[in-house]
């Protein structure tokens, strides 16, 4: 009975088969009438009947018809198919059409018997694939593919007719059986679905079974927000990067960006210790994340100045479960990066040029204008000598010049003067070579300038790389050159900030011939700033980059593969800084008056620098799927040399503007010596990584790799790192499978220790150097140039992780997680007891606690085919915390507060106290300005009032972390048009207003002040004034009157809430119709717009020495 | 196939394993470490360098601890100008808590103990790679090396410390400073003032033992150093520590601690280097016609420091044409009171200490010109003498010696006085000192202390072991307030107790 059952099924599923089988044509056999009078005929008789009647004809061998026995058919007008369903019923065949063929096949056995079906799986370029898993769905079982992509698998019964391949970095593929016994299967990668994988730069997982959290940016959403460069955009995306502003930097095209993820976990390196300021990019930032491109470790600097276009894919590893892979180099989080893979069918050439607009965003200042100016001066007392008259009438006849000039309408604007609209331009031609089988590349080469909005400042890049590949048998040969000559100007003009000081009734030309002028007031000597920009002034730096990295294959056997990478990288830099004699650096009296120093005027600096990387790794992984699980196991071997080497070499003294090279220098800057750095970093470490996952449900993820670095001291070399990840796929449940709302539902949770060791030199050991300029009778001495601290540890931060990925089919994708990590042995500068011979060492110190939220949405609120509404937003907060400190920085705290104690200083100290958040604003309570006298009140720590500012008396007043920040933004696309626009906003940090703090209060009356000076300073008593009178001490023993220093107070400690229009992007894809007659494939043409506007609640002057720019851009992509 | 890229990998992980320890330990080319340091006996013998040119910083006996501050801390000169920025005023009146005083209390102490820090990883290193170096390199380095640890430190506590301490029982519980051994990050616990001295006389006995076989002490011919001392290394042997001068810093060690034991201890050494070190060629005694050469009689010194540029160093300190507004740092006697020390009226006429060591200058003081001492000023820039600032000369032997005749519990006033009359002699002192109490012949010691050693740093710290209660320039009761330089406020925030 139930045999008879499956029997019908099965014979129901067979026809609806064959219905479907004929599909189109199934008309033309019902059409088809036939009359026949067969008796016991051979079958192949039936045939020639059919042939005469119909336009069908059969195809058959004769090795299927030979033993059937004789037919009898008598029809009259039946259609075709009724008959053939006749004649074939009682045999053992059945038949197919195609066209106006009709094939005879062979029956399927209608047993419950075996059957063995075997076959080849191959990749879209008939590359087998070895250790493809083949299932039969709704079974357990399943094989693996061998080296050469076989297989060979068992069907129970007839009942299974569909078998299943699966293999990481493929799609899925099912495929259902019919009577043929070999099938040749082509799986297509699946590296387009992007969420599909998670790159990690060592090995690729299958994002379904990954634990770790990671969030993946294609090179579609990098483009959607700008077309700058990779971190650019990636400042509107992903808001678990932070990008530290650099308000004194501003858009300065040669300025390297900051950023950490997830907080901040290492103490301010020190770079004054070493005494050497380098240009160039050579040692790494604490706190910075680690950049991985195409599998090998980068720099900031190479990430900033690559193409593009280049790009495939960013992944941004977070937790401990994703990061753990790089061990002791991750706890900053880890930055993959990844170029575009070959496609390699087809041969393409595509041109993409842009043009980049950027024009300063000056909103920020709020500068007096030369009246207001005028009048400032003169109440804050600089045209007032009552004791003495020959000052004083000195005084009075430059007041009255000056005032006669701004009655005249003198008011010169100069913070316009070193600026301009840069327009920049890009070309970037990518030719993809590839229709070959075994050989394919891309070739692409680049060239990008980038004009600053100061005058004459800019950065290009000229780079071109290779991509090749090539498969032997089966080993798979790949490398990636790239080359990059970049060669960036600082702006002859100077810094902005010289600008913004200058007095607006100065003059920067002549009023009659508009010729620049040397001095801004001849009077007083005051030289015009503009004036430099002419004289040959030169600070350029230029660097060449050579990047080689090599891959290799293969599979060792039918579970095993191996990847072999090598990669060398060398990069040769050098800077310039050449002040020609008659810069406003030597206008000074003293250059002037003195013959000797008239000699030294003009100086440069010559910067030269060497770097290179070469690193190796080997990583042999297992797959295997059995039944329900799956295991993946890697393990790896990495070695690692890393050098450079800078020197700094200063010359004075040059007789001319013109004669800008170092070699016509008069001699080697007194008193100075060729500088220099260096640094050898050798590293080793091994990796073992494991993943297993039960039925795609539960999963678990392990990672150990342990690593040694030259860097630390034989007692504390081998740093290990290891995480632990566990995962559920909810959706893969029975109780939610069936419901169709949840493509995705995953519950993550990692745990893990990841080190950290961007540190310069290495602390742990004594070094020891000579006393160069001294001997002693004719003997050299050496000495102990560090205090050694053999005890040294890794800095280790261990993270928690709990995250949720869900994914509404085609309506919304969520990502959430929650983190707490704990940074410990936290490397920084700690005071010693001068008794140990030095008075700082290099030691492990406290643990930091970080921890917040990161969510991230997009929703998709409309689509139709190609055309979409998506909106997205994303959120983060991240709160730091001091949890322990040892005793040594508490001595350190002392000689911070010691500084506060300074009159002179103008800014909040850092202090790091337990319970605090490291970037604490640490100030003096203030209540604000005694209208009677003008002083500052300041609140004690018990509550009393003072005027006396005790560094004890410092609190934390406010935190420059924001408590939340993200973005939220818009992307749509209808018949080829699209717009994209992204918002980035923060909230809830305060920011100590320094630029307003020195540019009312410790102001220098002889420069340009904030219009606020003017109306907000104390000046008589009973006035309700915002900011303070000011006042002289000096120093003991010391007979300089010295301006006090407004120093850190709440008074100007401000909320910081920022919202900005990050981007705005228009694009049109040309459709089909019109480019098939220019024979172009595709094209497209995008309008970008990025840092639009700055909505903030603290108005602070913005880009100190080089300003904020807006920028525009408008960019064409042909592919031919 | 297989097997062939099996063994590949296998060979790729066994290069990539293999000897990584090695492969690890390596200096980038701007830096030398440690281990590669002390790899050689030049290693050694640079880092024993270093420590001499250490000792050669301005805050150390380059300037403050030799010629110029302690100088002033001990009123030797006209009180310098007040109320001006930067030079030694606040110091040489004791004002202590004053920034720029507190420049060199700090800079003292962190520079002494830097040299400390050197010679405690070298002394480390000198055992660990004992066979690197022979007998000879070993055994004099590493006698110097403890030598200069203990020199630093009994200076450090003679700044840092209390003096008189013989005299002052309640001294005994309190604790010095640190003495350190040890170069590490972690605090060296403080011990009592007698821990403490034993510790430096533990040191310098060592440093004596294995100067043993320094070639000073011609215990072994010439020609056993001829090898050994290819390069020169060996000679000089008074620009560095060498037998007899370690002998007679333990002799004002124990001086220092002042017991009865301590000085017949004291005795017992001056008298080994009074007997040989001018015998054994160490030393000679300068003249009256030598001196003009040799302004700073370097042929009696035991030991001196090698400073380059010293002239140029002191030039603003010392010179002839002295503007009492402006010059700040101008150190120089006045001419009454030189008159006065050298009892030229009297006995002093022929010293030629006085009449080649000091010269009238420009500045006038009392209605007469003053003068300024000639020790580093005044040596002509060919001289080969120029460039050296004695730390040990052999009067000092002759002086300790006689006070710890008359200080004796039968004090033998006969032997002092021979003493001190044989180095008045020397200086061109005719008239001799005869019958004397025992009180007096101290009177008379600490006279020829003044007149030998100007300009030597000296001076403060002979007041200060004799607990003397007035000092030139000083009108108070010179106490601990003067004698005892406050701590470095780091280490008083770290704990540490004075």
């Amino acid at each position: 009975m139930n045999n008879f059952i499956k029997h019908g099924h099965l014979r129901l599923l067979l026809v609806v088969c064959c219905l479907s089988l004929s599909g189109g044509l199934s008309g033309a056999i019902q059409q088809e009438r036939i009359t026949l009078d067969l008796r016991d005929v051979p079958i192949t008789q039936f045939f020639k009947e059919i042939e005469k009647q119909t336009p069908f004809r059969f195809f058959y061998k004769n090795s299927q018809v030979e033993n059937l026995s004789n037919i009898t058919i008598v029809v009259q007008d039946k259609t075709l198919s009724s008959v053939l369903e006749q004649v074939f019923e009682q045999s053992n065949l059945n038949y197919e059409i195609t066209g106006n063929q009709i094939v005879i096949i062979q029956k399927e056995s209608n047993q419950n018997k075996e059957r063995v079906i075997t076959g080849v799986v191959v990749d879209k370029n008939s590359m087998p694939l070895a250790g493809v898993a083949v299932v039969i769905p709704g079974t357990t079982k399943g094989v693996t593919t061998d080296e050469n992509g076989k297989f060979s698998i068992v069907i129970p019964t007839e009942k299974y007719n569909r078998i299943g391949f699966r293999m990481i970095g493929m799609k899925d593929l099912e495929i259902t059986l019919d009577n043929r016994k070999f099938y040749e299967v082509i799986m297509e990668e699946s590296s387009l679905q992007l969420s599909d994988v998670i790159v990690t730069g060592i090995v690729d997982r299958k994002a379904e079974n990954f634990t770790g959290s990671a969030s993946t940016i294609s090179s579609k959403d990098l483009v959607r927000v700008g077309n700058r460069n990779v971190l650019e955009s990636l400042k509107n995306i992903d808001p678990s990067i932070y990008f530290i502003d650099n308000f004194s930097q501003g858009s300065n095209p040669n300025a390297l960006p900051q950023m950490q993820i997830r907080g901040t976990s290492s103490f301010p390196s020190d770079q004054s210790s070493t005494g050497i300021t380098l240009k160039g990019n050579y040692g790494n930032i604490p706190n910075m994340p680690l950049f991985i491109l195409d599998g090998f470790e980068s720099t900031v600097e190479r990430i900033m100045d690559m193409d593009m276009n280049r790009v495939e894919r960013v992944t941004i590893l977070k937790d401990a479960s994703a990061k753990a892979l790089y061990g002791s180099k991750a706890a900053n989080g880890v930055i993959v990066i990844e170029t575009k893979k070959l496609l390699g069918d087809q041969q393409r050439v595509t041109y993409t040029g842009s043009m980049d607009i950027s024009m300063p965003d000056l909103t920020s200042y709020n500068l007096a204008n030369a009246e207001e100016k005028l009048e400032i001066e003169r109440i804050e007392g600089v045209y007032s000598y009552p004791d003495n008259l020959e000052e004083q009438l000195k005084a009075n006849k430059l007041y009255n010049e000056r005032k006669k000039l701004i009655k005249e309408g003198l008011d010169t604007y100069w913070l316009s003067k070193p600026l301009r609209v840069g327009v920049g331009t890009k070309h970037n031609i990518n030719i993809e070579l590839g229709d070959s089988k075994s050989l394919k590349g891309i070739a692409d080469f680049t060239y990008n300038k980038i004009n600053g909005v100061m005058k004459d400042s800019y950065r290009r890049n000229i780079s071109g790389s290779v991509n090749l590949s090539y498969r032997y048998k089966n080993i798979l040969f790949r490398n990636i050159m790239t080359a990059v000559s970049n060669f960036s100007q600082e702006s002859p003009w100077g810094t902005f900030g010289d600008y913004v000081k200058m007095n607006p009734y100065w003059r920067s030309n002549d009023p009659e011939t508009g010729l620049l002028l040397r001095w801004a007031e001849p009077s007083t000597f005051t030289p015009n700033p503009m004036y430099d920009a002419t004289i040959g002034t030169l600070n350029t730096s230029s660097y060449l980059d050579f990047t080689d990295n090599f891959y290799v294959e293969t599979r060792l056997s039918k579970y095993i593969k191996a990847i072999l990478r090598m990669g060398v990288s060398a990069k040769r830099s050098g800077a310039d800084e050449f002040l020609p004699a008659n810069h406003s650096k030597f206008s000074t009296s003293s250059y002037i008056n003195n013959e000797e120093l008239k000699m030294k005027r003009g100086s440069y600096r010559l910067d030269n620098g060497k770097s290179s990387d070469v690193s190796g790794d080997l990583n042999v992984s297992y797959t295997r799927n059995l039944d329900k699980h799956f295991v993946f196991v890697n393990i790896g071997t990495f070695a690692s040399e890393s050098s450079y080497s800078a020197y700094v070499n200063v010359a004075e003294g040059f007789p001319n503007n013109q004669a800008a090279d170092i070699t016509f220098a008069r001699q080697y800057a007194e008193g100075s010596k060729p500088l220099g750095l260096s640094s050898l970093n050798r590293e080793i470490s091994f990796l073992g990584t494991a993943n297993y996952s039960y039925d795609n449900k539960y999963l678990l993820d392990a990672t150990y790799r342990i690593s040694a670095s030259s860097l630390y001291g034989k007692d504390n070399r081998w740093a290990p790192g290891w995480s632990i990840g566990l995962g559920w796929n909810i959706h893969r449940e029975s109780f939610l499978k069936d419901s169709n709302i949840f493509e995705q539902l995953k519950l993550r949770a990692s745990v893990g220790v990841t080190g950290n060791q961007n540190f310069n030199t290495s602390y742990a050991v004594g070094t020891y150097n000579y006393f160069t300029d001294y001997n002693y009778d004719g003997f050299t001495g050496a000495f102990l140039s560090n205090l050694p601290n053999s005890g040294l540890k890794w800095e280790q931060k261990k993270d928690y992780n709990l995250g949720i990925d869900v994914s509404v089919k085609g309506i919304l994708q969520l990502k959430a997680d929650y983190y707490d990590s704990y940074t410990k042995n936290l490397v920084a500068d700690v005071s010693v007891s001068p008794s140990t011979g030095f008075s700082i060492v290099k030691d492990n110190l406290g643990l930091v606690r970080n921890r917040g939220y990161e969510i991230n949405a997009n929703v998709n609120i409309w689509q139709r085919g190609q055309n979409f509404v998506n909106v997205y937003g994303s959120v983060a907060s991240n709160k730091n915390t001091i949890k322990e400190l040892s005793e040594s920085m508490k001595a350190y705290n002392a000689l911070q507060e010691k500084a506060a104690a300074d009159r002179a200083n103008n800014k909040p100290v850092l202090k790091y106290v337990d319970g605090m958040p490291m970037q604490a604003i640490w100030v003096v309570q203030s209540l604000g300005i005694d209208p009677m006298n003008g002083y500052e009140v300041y609140v004690k720590r018990d509550g009393s009032r003072t005027y006396i500012y005790d560094p004890l008396d410092l609190v934390v007043g406010g935190n420059q972390e924001p408590k939340v920040r993200g973005h939220f933004g818009l992307s749509a696309e209808y018949k080829g048009l699209g717009f994209s626009t992204t918002f980035r906003y923060l909230a809830g940090g305060q920011l100590y207003n320094q630029t307003l703090v020195d540019r009312v209060e410790n102001i220098d009356i002889n420069y340009n002040v904030d219009r606020r000076v003017l109306l907000g300073r104390w000046q008589t008593p009973g006035q309700n004034a915002l900011f303070k009178r000011l006042g002289t001490f000096q120093y003991e023993g010391d007979p300089l009157a010295r301006q006090e220093k407004t120093r850190a107070t709440s008074r100007f400690v401000q909320d910081r809430n920022e919202l900005t229009w990050g981007s705005a992007t228009i694009y049109y894809e040309f459709p089909k119709k019109i480019l098939d007659r220019l024979s172009i494939q595709r094209m497209r043409f995008s309008v970008y717009m990025n840092d639009i506007l700055v909505i903030s609640s603290i108005k602070t002057e913005r880009g100190l020495n080089y300003p904020f720019a807006r920028t525009a851009s408008c960019s064409l992509s042909i592919t031919f | 196939m297989k097997t062939f890229k099996i063994s590949i990998s296998v060979i790729v992980f066994a290069i990539l394993i293999s000897s990584c320890k090695d492969w690890l330990d390596v200096t980038p080319p701007s830096q030398i470490r440690e281990e590669d340091q002390f790899n050689s006996v030049e290693g050694f013998q640079q880092a024993l360098i270093g420590c001499y040119i250490a000792m050669t910083d301005e805050m150390l006996y380059g300037r403050a601890l030799s010629w110029s501050t302690i100088e002033l801390m001990a009123g030797q000169f006209e009180p310098l100008q007040p109320s001006t920025y930067g030079n030694d005023y606040n110091i040489s009146i004791y004002n202590y808590k004053s920034t720029t005083a507190i420049k060199y209390i700090d800079g003292i102490w962190s520079k002494g103990y830097n040299v400390i820090a050197n010679v405690n990883n070298a002394l480390k290193y000198i055992d660990l790679n004992k066979k690197m170096l022979d007998n000879v390199n070993y055994s004099i380095i590493k006698g110097e090396l403890l030598a200069i640890r203990a020199f630093m430190h009994f200076d450090l506590m003679r700044l840092y410390g209390y003096g008189n301490i013989v005299a002052r029982t309640d001294i005994a519980a309190k604790v010095a400073i640190p003495y350190v051994t040890v170069l590490g990050k972690d605090m060296t616990q403080q011990l009592s003032y007698a821990q403490t001295i034993n510790l430096i006389i533990k040191d310098l006995e060592d440093a004596i033992e294995l100067l043993e076989i320094d070639p000073v002490t011609q215990n072994q011919p010439a020609s056993f150093y001829s090898e050994i001392n290819i390069d020169g290394f060996y000679n000089n042997r008074q620009h560095r520590f060498n037998y007899y001068a370690v002998n007679l810093l333990l002799a004002r060690v124990y001086m220092w601690e002042g017991s009865s034991a301590s000085i017949s201890k004291a005795l017992q050494l001056a008298n080994l280097v009074i007997a040989n070190a001018e015998s054994r060629g160490l030393v000679s005694w300068a003249t009256s016609t030598s001196v003009s050469e040799d302004v700073i009689m370097k042929s009696e010194h035991l030991l001196s420091l090698n400073i380059q540029n010293l002239i140029s160093k002191t030039a603003d300190y010392f010179k002839l044409e002295i503007v009492d507004a402006s010059d700040i740092k101008a150190q120089y006697v006045s001419s009454d009171r030189l008159l006065s020390i050298y009892e030229v009226t009297s006995v002093g006429s022929t010293d030629y200490r006085f009449s080649k060591q000091f010269i009238q200058n420009s500045a006038i003081v009392g209605g007469k010109n003053a003068y300024t001492p000639l020790k580093y000023f005044g040596v002509a820039s060919t001289a080969v003498t120029k460039n050296y600032v004695p730390l040990i000369r052999i009067p000092e032997a002759y002086y300790i010696a006689a006070e710890c005749y008359v200080r004796q519990s039968v004090p033998d006033v006969q032997s002092a006085l021979d003493l001190l009359n044989f180095v008045r002699q020397k200086r061109g002192i005719v008239a001799q000192l005869e019958g004397l109490s025992a009180e007096n012949v101290m009177n008379e010691i600490v006279k020829e202390y003044k007149k030998e050693f100007y300009c030597e740093g000296v001076m403060f710290f002979l007041y200060k072991r004799l607990g003397i209660k007035t000092i030139p320039n000083y009108n108070g009761e010179a106490g601990d307030n003067i004698y005892v330089l406050p701590y470095p406020d780091t280490e008083i925030q770290m704990g540490r107790e004075q």
